[in-house]
Parts: structure tokens; C-alpha cells; sequence
């Protein structure tokens, strides 16, 4: 759950005020819980929901206090003297300039190993709906990417 | 069938294709598409090395520290039943009708910048500013039974429709806060105060939406 919080997030701290938030939701909400899907399930959707409503109240903090968020192509010019960066860097950076859904899509398939038809019950949306948004999230990423000199994977 | 590059994003859609033998015998002569498999394929191995794992002795305690908190905590609103339902189908009717009749009337006294030919610098006078303020002082009462209303699904954290109109709806606010700022320096400002009718229209539409959905989702149970 960290994880997966981390990465929608971008920040250790966020990420476990959203597990312990989704935690206290899980608690106040387990009465509602209908079994229709598993209770696994159930625990990802409220901690996806929750790094969105963070995430929003984290963006409307910053913009409040101007604290800079570095563009993309600064981590290329930054890392140019060392020749370029690790594209799991680049990535992490990336990721987060996605659209929330194909953000959680991505993360959900590409990092924490979920299978389509999981996230689909996850995120409550069709298994193809889920596949269709990992290709939007990985043209982005490429589009992203493009912009940033990386070093290839070994 | 014979592979092209055209089939490409179809079969990078799929990971489950049956023709991605066929895309990489394609993609053996022909750089571009090797190029695309190659960047997928990169993406998928850098992506595996985003998963993160961490010590974090605190956050239990703290998690446990805070569901104790909740447990001692008086229970909120009770779980609603049958005829609960049926009298929250009356308050929405009701509010709905409130917030319309407050428009119509916000509408006609209304002092309309196109008919008076004036621009954006029009001011209002002493008696019409305080029949604006009356009249969207009631609008934003009957939006705020309307807010109680839907309140409950509203902040549903498992509901990814929920989540997405909360985040409509912090939009507005912050838009509303902004102009309402805006008006406290400058409160004769008809340009302003229209702005504001217009954003507090988009509230009570969004509202409306997410009730509606509400009602159907009562009655489909």
C-alpha cells in the first residue's frame, strides 16, 4: 500500500498519511462493505481515492505557498554534466505529470504487478477501459520522456 | 494476414495479443516499430524498479493510535432506511425548487449590463446590491440543504464518481472564494457579482447532477 501511495504521490510522508487515512476510511466505512468485490479490492479503491483527495489538497497547499514544482526538463539540463539520468529516474518524475486515472492505471500494472482484470474491479471500469488506459499512460510517458535525456536500462 | 506498422498500437494495447510474433518479425526489418517495442519494453523494466519498500516502525502505532481515537468517538448519522429515503427524496425536491425559484428571482432583479449598453465597469446601486445579496444569500442556503443532502455519498471514499465530482466541486469553491475576495474590495462591481451568480449556477448544476445520481442509484436498490 505504501508503494503504490508513494508512487501516485511522490513523497514518503504523503504516502503514509494516505495509508493511514485510508486505514481510518476502511474502519468508518467496513459497515457498507457488501462483498461485491473482494475485501483487497475494496482497501485499494478507498487508498486510490485517497492519494487523489490528497494529492488535490497537497496542489492547493503548494499553489497557496508557491512552492515550485521542478519542470521535467530541468531533471534533463540537471543531469546533463553526469551525461544523462537513469530512466527509472526520469520515470518517477514523469509519473507523476500523468492523468490521475492513467497515473493509477500504470502504477497499478507497470510497478505494483496487477493484472488488468484486477485493477478493472479495482478502479470499477472494464477490463479493455483498463488496458486502453495503460497505452494512453505509456504514450504520455513517452511523450513525457522525450523531452529528458536517459540512460537506458541495462 | 500480413503484419504492418499500422497494427502496432493495437498490439501494444494487448499484452495478451496471439500476433505479437508476427510484430516482432515485422519489427526485425523495420526500425521504427523496434524502436517502439524496444521503448514499451524499456518502460515496463524501469517501471519494475519503482516499487518501493521502506521501514516505517511509526506508522503502525500511529494508525492504531487513531482508530482508537475513532472507536471512542460518538457514531454519527445513523444508517438510513426506507423511509428515511423517501423523506431525503422530499428534502432534494424541495431544494432543487428552492434554488430555482431563487434564480428566476435573482434574474429579475437583476440589473442586465447588455441592456443597459455598459461595459464591464458597471456598478450597482445601494438598494439593487442589497436585493443581490438577499437573493444569493437564499440560493446559497437552499445549495447548502442541498450540500447536507447529498453529503453522505458525496464523500464516499470508495467511489471513484464521487471522488471525481468532489473534485469539480473544489474547483468551484476555490473559483468562488476567488471572486467573493475579489468582491469584498469591490462590492458594487456588476461584472463580479454576475461571475459569481454564473459560478454558484455551475455549483448548483454539479450538485444536481451528483443528486440525481444519488436518486437513481435509491431507486435502482
Amino acid at each position: 500500500m505504501k508503494s503504490i501511495a508513494f508512487n501516485m504521490l511522490g513523497d514518503r510522508s504523503d504516502a503514509e498519511d494516505a495509508v493511514q487515512e485510508a486505514f481510518l476510511k476502511v474502519y468508518r466505512k467496513i459497515s457498507e462493505f457488501r462483498g461485491e468485490s473482494g475485501v483487497a479490492t475494496w482497501i485499494y479503491r478507498i487508498l486510490l481515492n485517497t492519494c487523489y483527495d490528497l494529492r488535490r489538497r497537497r496542489a492547493r497547499v503548494r499553489a497557496a505557498t508557491a512552492d515550485p514544482v521542478v519542470p521535467l526538463e530541468d531533471l534533463g539540463e540537471a543531469s546533463a554534466a553526469h551525461h544523462s539520468t537513469p530512466l527509472r529516474f526520469a520515470l518517477e518524475s514523469a509519473i507523476l505529470r500523468l492523468d490521475p486515472r492513467h497515473r493509477s492505471i500504470f502504477v497499478l500494472y507497470e510497478v505494483e504487478g496487477f493484472s488488468h482484470s484486477e485493477i478493472g474491479r479495482i478502479l470499477q471500469i472494464p477490463e479493455g477501459t483498463s488496458k486502453h488506459g495503460l497505452y494512453q499512460a505509456k504514450r504520455e510517458l513517452q511523450r513525457l520522456l522525450g523531452r529528458v535525456r536517459y540512460r537506458r536500462p541495462s | 494476414m500480413k503484419f504492418t506498422c499500422a497494427d502496432l498500437p493495437s498490439i501494444l494495447e494487448n499484452p495478451d495479443d496471439p500476433r505479437w510474433e508476427s510484430a516482432e518479425a515485422h519489427a526485425e526489418a523495420c526500425p521504427d516499430c523496434r524502436r517502439e517495442i524496444r521503448f514499451w519494453r524499456e518502460l515496463s523494466v524501469a517501471a519494475r524498479d519503482l516499487r518501493r519498500k521502506w521501514e516505517t516502525p511509526e506508522l503502525w502505532p500511529r494508525i492504531e493510535a487513531s482508530l482508537m481515537v475513532e472507536r471512542t468517538r460518538p457514531r454519527g448519522v445513523p444508517h438510513e432506511g426506507g423511509s428515511e429515503s423517501f423523506l431525503r427524496r422530499w428534502r432534494i425536491a424541495a431544494s432543487l425548487l428552492l434554488a430555482a425559484v431563487a434564480l428566476v428571482v435573482l434574474w429579475h432583479l437583476w440589473p442586465h449590463a447588455g441592456s443597459s449598453g455598459q461595459g464591464s465597469d458597471e456598478l450597482l446601486s445601494e438598494s439593487a446590491l442589497a436585493r443581490v445579496e438577499a437573493t444569493q444569500a437564499k440560493c446559497l442556503d437552499s445549495m447548502a440543504q442541498l450540500e447536507k443532502v447529498v453529503a453522505g455519498e458525496l464523500n464516499s471514499p470508495d467511489s471513484v464518481l464521487a471522488a471525481s465530482y468532489r473534485e469539480r466541486l473544489l474547483a468551484i469553491d476555490d473559483a468562488a472564494t476567488e471572486l467573493r475576495e475579489e468582491i469584498e474590495i469591490n462590492r458594487f462591481n456588476a461584472e463580479l457579482r454576475t461571475a459569481l451568480l454564473s459560478v454558484y449556477e455551475a455549483k448548483e448544476q454539479t450538485l444536481k447532477e451528483f443528486a440525481g445520481y444519488v436518486q437513481r442509484s435509491q431507486n435502482a436498490l
